[in-house]
């Protein structure tokens, strides 16, 4: 047992000492590592991000209704052993003397929220605490700092709500579901639900909404959810995640995307980068295998050494690039800990298998073919001095590859059919490479006559495909990441305004406009109505109609009301899609955002009507507009002509940059303008921007691996032909062509092949990069001269250095030993 | 030719062997034509003939590398035609050793390692570990690089590479040995001490020796010496 073991680690220490056994490893290591990094990392951040999503719900399962929910569903969960909470919000005025505020009250039951905590201090600023529902006394109520701004008061003062007196117990600073209600403007106000009938306010008539939270483990949530589902009624809806996942989470899913993608392109190059070193490697242990062979050894043995060997490089590979990977991405966990906000869910195992799963289905995949090839060479042809290299099958190859290769698309992206997608892409990718070359190569064929340039060939036009392939990789990623990282940056560059000024009254309009003009601080004052769309063509329209029976979002649009507003310009970053703008002194027609009228059915030339508390307004769609809700300002889904709300209650509203060097702008503008309540929402801001530059430096950090196994893709493909061309070299030699020329040569076809791909791919990675930036990132489509020249470029010079490189050494031999 | 013997010692017998092969045209090319030949036990034997005669096809066929178009060969008393590519190659296992004109070392393996493969590969040796190195490193002594193991080919000079090719093709002692061409990629001083090593060693084994070259004086040292013209074998 020992000398088996023995024996085959000295094996292994043999089979070390080839350069394309360590080529294979390198390849296979990079491959690895990017699979396992990757993959640590995106498992600890999904995790991650599903806690905070539930936190941000308050629940696993949330159903939301606009009227009272059945309270059979509260029994059969508790029966089922999940926890539960409920909660009433609606809109109430909260005054105090002569001051009178309008709140968004939460009656809550005392287990809510069952994710997440609410936070509170005694003081704005003050030191925060987790507060549960069940330590507030019987008449204490909690609530947002504005409210207590409006009325003036203090924690521990009284203030009537409804037809009862309650204490403000406390501050509110934090609380599941804020991030939707960033931009609500009523104060929130959190009661415990059994205080909710002595303050009378809440009657069959009110309009509020309600909803049951529960929590429990994944099995028990499913299957709740499938008992539920059939009973709900209309107004029941269940909310899911996804609906309480903002913004960041959603451009850190798209990382996370573009992460996997180009983990998956950086084990696609490696397995290139494997397929050819496992060429090569054959190529050169077929006089070993005929020598074996002479000497006795039989197919089976034959095989046996091989096959061990390249599993145990393998293994080695996946076991070392595991923990590299682990490493890899402790890093990037711990840059990105902040902002996921909590401690990161340890790694799991997962990520290890699959790096190991990963090595052996490349070693496998890529090198199995070229290893039956070598098993059957015949030990005769030792004896044959030019050694007839087999013609090898091609269909075989073919298969393996294609079969391994979506073997890997698969474990990366968990999704079959994408895979198939991914993988007839390649396929095709691969044959108009191997067209354009060839065709490329017989144009070069014929200039190259005129200006005795290297001949070309087939093999050439081998050597154009695999280049390109690998430099179409890289550039796809260069591509899609810096349109990711613009993206994600553009959308908040520098200076992007930081506060909302909301309840501007229509008369502090031009006084605020001139002291902002005197800060060089200048934004457009949009006014600001809340209106209910009632009437489409002068048909009544109603959430329940069944038109949208299964569209939650027109439903949920139908129930609120909409922020309408008018302008004379259009705001910056919109878009018109249909129609044209409103003209100068334009009094009628509507501007409708494009996706919002896709979502509700209505298209150019319907009347809408909307009704604003009692008075309605009928106008009909003269243009559709995409807007940048991004950007940090404010943006409406339907904007009317200049004066079209000349005559109906409002207030109006404005974003403004704030410099933080200049701390005396904001006090001077709250009393100047009393009524004017900002927001400031510089401390999202600066999380956000933060989350775009660690994530953009995560997918730097990716894109190196690429850029790893693109390289190791290049010196496999140099090596691989490495034998060839010394045998080339050493004939002209001998015929007397000297060192100069023969350097001028190589490098002259080391350009050419290079400069070749690198136009190739930069042409079709331009293609790919739009489609997919589309397809998987929703981003529009450019064109990129650049791109192609700086492929060519990338091309020419990165082959011809390592070409020359990598053959220099043949150039200073003495052709005789060439010739051993 | 002593075919008086007694046939408990042939080691070599080939009747009417025939080797042709298709080419483009559609017509056959006929390398060998109804070849017969006996080796006895201990016997060297010389093949010759000019450059592309057949004297390599021959070589390949009687040691059993290829396979025959027509005609029989028996080798070490099994007849080779009936056997598959693994028979054949367990019928080689350490009793058929190989010297060829370009050497052809493992250029991963040291010397020594390069002449302890073929022990390595018979696992009915039951040899250890050490015993296989002992015995390789004295077969090295024997060509005289004891104190080269541990270089590679590429370090070795191609006299050298051809010595440890001699000592890699007798560590096993085997019953014969075929060299095609050992000295065509020497000069001619290297050229004369590796065939001196070659004939000492054989017989100090008692190995029936099969030698392929177009070197008549070479030849001469032989015991028996076949001339091979237009694919017909003459003495
Ligand atoms: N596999 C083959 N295909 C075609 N022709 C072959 C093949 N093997 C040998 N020949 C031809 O057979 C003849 C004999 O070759 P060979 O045995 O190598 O000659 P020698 O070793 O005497 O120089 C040559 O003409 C050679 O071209
Ligand atoms: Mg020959």
């Amino acid at each position: 047992m020992i000398s088996l073991l023995q024996q085959f680690l000295i094996q292994t220490k043999r089979f070390w000492r080839l350069a394309e056994t360590r080529l294979l490893f390198l390849a296979l290591l990079v491959a690895v590592v990017a699979v396992t990094s990757v993959g640590f990392f995106t498992d600890r951040a999904d995790r991650a991000m599903n806690v905070q999503a539930t936190q941000l719900l308050g629940g696993d399962m949330v159903i939301v209704s606009t009227r009272p929910i059945d309270d059979s569903y509260m029994e059969e969960a508790e029966k089922r052993g999940l926890s539960t909470a409920s909660t009433v919000s609606f809109r109430s005025m909260v005054s105090r003397g002569e001051k009178f505020q309008l709140a968004q009250v939460k009656a809550v039951s005392d287990k809510y929220p069952l994710h997440g905590e609410i936070e509170t201090s005694a003081v704005s600023g003050g030191v925060t605490k987790a507060t549960r529902i069940d330590t507030l006394a019987d008449n204490e109520i909690i609530a947002d700092n504005k409210l207590f701004v409006s009325l003036g008061t203090g924690a521990g003062d009284s203030v009537q709500l409804g037809k009862s007196q309650k204490v403000l117990a406390k501050i509110i600073n934090k609380m599941p579901d804020q991030a939707s209600n960033a931009f609500q403007f009523a104060p929130t106000l959190i009661m415990p639900l059994a205080q909710l009938p002595e303050t009378g306010l809440l009657t069959a008539a009110s309009r509020a909404n309600y909803s049951f939270l529960f929590a429990g483990n994944e099995a028990q949530i499913d299957s709740f959810r499938s008992w539920l589902k059939p009973r709900l009624t209309r107004s029941e809806k269940i909310r899911t995640l996804e609906d309480g996942m903002p913004a960041i989470q959603q451009a850190l899913q798209r990382g996370q995307r573009f992460l996997k993608m180009a983990a998956l392109l950086a084990v696609i190059l490696a397995g290139a980068g494997i397929a050819l070193s496992s060429y090569s490697l054959t190529r050169h242990e077929t006089s070993a295998v005929a020598v074996l062979k002479t000497m006795g050894a039989s197919r089976w043995q034959v095989t046996k050494h091989y096959l061990s060997q390249l599993l145990i490089v393998a293994l080695i590979a996946g076991i070392v690039g595991s923990i590299l990977g682990f490493f890899i991405q402790f890093f990037l966990a711990s840059y990105l800990q902040d902002f996921i906000g909590q401690e990161l869910p340890s790694t799991g195992w997962m990520p290890v298998w699959v790096g190991l799963l990963t090595a052996q289905v490349l070693v496998i995949g890529f090198s199995a073919p070229h290893l039956l090839q070598l098993v059957k060479t015949a030990p005769v042809q030792i004896l044959q001095r030019a050694s007839s290299a087999s013609k090898a099958p091609l269909l075989l190859p073919f298969i393996s590859l294609s079969l391994s290769v979506l073997g890997l698309m698969w474990l990366q992206t968990a999704d079959i059919k994408l895979s198939l997608y991914l993988l007839v892409a390649v396929m095709i990718a691969l044959a108009v490479f191997w067209v354009c070359a060839l065709l490329l190569l017989k144009l070069i064929r014929k200039l190259g006559e005129r200006w005795h340039l290297p001949k070309a060939n087939r093999r050439m036009a081998l050597m154009v495909v695999v280049f390109g392939v690998g430099l179409f990789s890289l550039l796809l990623l260069t591509t899609l990441r810096s349109d990711l990282i613009d993206r994600w940056q553009a959308s908040l560059p520098e200076g992007a305004p930081n506060h909302f000024l909301i309840n501007i009254q229509p008369n502090e309009v031009q006084p605020l406009k001139e002291l902002l003009a005197k800060d060089n601080t200048e934004a457009p004052i949009y006014p600001m109505v809340r209106g209910r769309l009632v009437e489409v063509n002068d048909k009544a329209i109603s959430p329940y109609d069944a038109k949208y029976a299964e569209n939650q979002r027109a439903q949920r649009l139908l129930t609120r009301e909409f922020n309408l507003s008018a302008s004379a310009e259009m705001p910056e970053g919109n878009m018109i899609t249909a129609g044209k703008w409103f003209e100068k002194g334009a009094q009628s027609g509507f501007s409708m955002e494009q996706g919002i009228a896709d979502n509700l059915g209505v298209k150019m030339g319907d009347k809408l009507t909307f009704d604003i508390a009692g008075q309605r307004i009928v106008e009909t769609i003269t243009s559709m507009r995409t807007v940048q809700w991004d950007s940090m300002k404010p943006n409406f889904f339907v904007l009317a002509a200049p004066q079209a709300f000349d005559n109906y209650p409002k207030t109006f509203i404005t974003s403004i940059y704030l410099d933080e060097s200049k701390p005396e702008v904001l006090p001077n503008l709250i009393k100047k303008f009393p009524s004017v309540t900002d927001i400031d929402i510089s401390a999202i801001l600066t999380q956000v921007r933060d989350l775009i530059n660690k994530a953009a430096f995560a997918v730097q950090g990716i894109f190196l691996f690429t850029l790893v196994a693109g390289v190791v893709v290049l010196f496999a493909a140099l090596q691989s032909q490495k034998a060839l061309r010394r045998k080339e070299l050493a004939i002209l030699k001998s015929l007397g062509a000297n060192r100069a020329y023969l350097r001028r040569n190589l490098i002259l076809e080391f350009a050419m092949i290079g400069g070749l791909a690198g136009f190739l791919a930069a042409v079709l990675a331009l293609i790919a990069g739009n489609v997919a930036a589309y397809q998987l990132f929703e981003l529009t489509p450019q064109f990129n001269l650049g791109l192609i020249i700086l492929g060519t470029a990338l091309g020419a010079v990165l082959v011809s250095i390592a070409g020359y490189l990598n053959v220099r050494g043949l150039l200073s031999v003495v052709p005789v030993s060439l010739f051993r | 030719m002593t075919i008086l013997m007694s046939n408990n010692s042939i080691v070599i017998e080939s009747q009417n062997l025939s080797k042709s092969l298709p080419v483009s045209t559609g017509e056959k090319l006929h390398i060998l034509n109804n070849i017969s030949l006996v080796v006895e036990q201990g016997e060297s034997v010389a093949i010759t003939g000019t450059s592309g005669s057949g004297k390599t096809t021959l070589l390949g066929l009687l040691a059993g590398l290829d396979v025959p178009s027509e005609g029989k060969v028996s080798l070490l008393k099994k007849e080779l035609t009936e056997l598959d590519e693994d028979q054949r190659a367990a019928l080689r296992l350490s009793k058929v050793g190989f010297v060829f004109q370009s050497f052809h070392l493992m250029d991963n393996l040291t010397a020594l390692e390069n002449v302890m493969l073929p022990l390595e590969l018979d696992r009915q040796s039951g040899l250890k570990l050490p015993e296989i190195r002992q015995r390789a490193s004295e077969a090295l002594n024997q060509v005289g690089l004891g104190e080269r193991l541990t270089h590679l080919p590429t370090q070795l000079s191609g006299g050298e590479q051809q010595r440890v090719a001699l000592a890699r093709a007798f560590v096993t002692k085997p019953s014969v040995l075929f060299a095609d061409e050992p000295t065509g990629n020497l000069d001619s001083n290297t050229g004369d001490e590796i065939i001196e090593l070659l004939f000492a060693m054989q017989k100090e084994s008692n190995t029936t020796l099969v030698l392929v070259t177009h070197d008549d004086d070479l030849a001469e040292k032989c015991q028996t010496h076949y001339k091979l013209v237009n694919g017909v074998l003459a003495l």
